[in-house]
């Protein structure tokens, strides 16, 4: 599936209102998406899937507005950023309460292993920016200039974001021993 | 140069401990649950219909009253009777050719 099918599935969309071509397109980046917000919300299953629900919705209606200058994954992303700030920003005020009991809680609902929380306690360590362009360049395999594209920010920005982003994450591997037995 | 080899050293590290965490996330139903969620977008059809009807009762207004209608009348009475008759009978045939076509066009797709 390539992204001359995501242009004929938009198209069909826009111009015939068909909504099994926007179920395409929904299948194809649904686990692209949800991965994101998971690693977002440091795994938090429930919130990342109506965070990702909000996302294809959002782009649904506004699919419109999709010119085909970007691809439509980095359209996707866009939103799906945007989202996810929107979402931080309104729960700020929960922000007081016991984030040690939150991860307990998430740990036994979602049954993480070793290495997923791993991951999460890695992406603790970042800046929230930080986090957010350190995973659309390692885990979603975007690049700089698509980074900065969904991010909104100049291409400079976006590459401090992933070295700063780069160095916290290497000393805390290096210090957690990962990587030595390969 | 010892700077470069971190940096590339880091980067490998990242790559595969990202690759190692990265996983595919079954659908589940979930985009089906997208599906129910998408509002329904009003019809518009009926717009098309409205001004399709408008501009044909200005054309026949237009027509009657200009004479051009009575003209093409005149027109066509000087045409033979075997013409008039062959261009009847091909109407069934150009149908037929195009349906067929449209057909055609189905399968293709499908």
């Amino acid at each position: 599936m390539s992204k001359t099918d995501d242009i004929r599935w938009v198209a069909q969309v826009t111009l015939f209102g068909d909504k099994s071509a926007f179920d395409k397109l929904t299948c194809k980046y649904q686990s692209s998406i949800r991965r994101f917000f998971l690693n977002l919300t440091m795994g938090d299953a429930p919130l990342s899937d109506d965070l990702a629900q909000e996302t294809f919705i959002k782009a649904y209606m506004n699919l419109n507005s999709f010119k085909g200058m970007a691809g439509f994954s980095t359209w996707l992303y866009r939103i799906a950023y945007n989202v996810y700030y929107d979402s931080a920003r309104s729960q700020k005020h929960y922000a007081d309460i016991d984030e040690y009991e939150i991860d307990r809680q998430h740990q036994t609902q979602n049954e993480f292993s070793a290495e997923k929380m791993d991951i999460y306690k890695a992406l603790k360590l970042l800046r929230k920016e930080e986090q957010t362009a350190v995973l659309l360049f390692y885990m979603e395999d975007k690049t700089h200039v698509e980074i900065a594209k969904i991010m909104d920010c100049p291409l400079g920005t976006v590459k401090t974001y992933i070295l700063k982003g780069k160095e916290k994450l290497s000393n805390y591997l290096t210090n957690a021993g990962y990587g030595k037995d390969k | 140069m010892q700077v470069m080899e971190k940096i590339n050293n880091d980067d490998l590290l990242l790559k595969s401990f990202f690759n190692e965490n990265k996983e595919k996330i079954a659908d589940n139903g979930f985009s089906k649950q997208v599906l129910k969620q998408i509002p329904e977008t009003p019809n518009y059809e009926w717009v098309v219909w409205l001004f399709a009807a408008i501009g044909v009762a200005i054309s026949l207004l237009l027509g009657y009253s200009s004479g051009l209608f009575a003209m093409a009348l005149t027109y066509l009475r000087q045409i033979p009777f075997y013409y008039l008759v062959g261009i009847v009978f091909c109407f069934p045939l150009m149908a037929m050719l195009a349906v067929c076509s449209q057909q055609n066009c189905r399968f293709k797709i499908a």
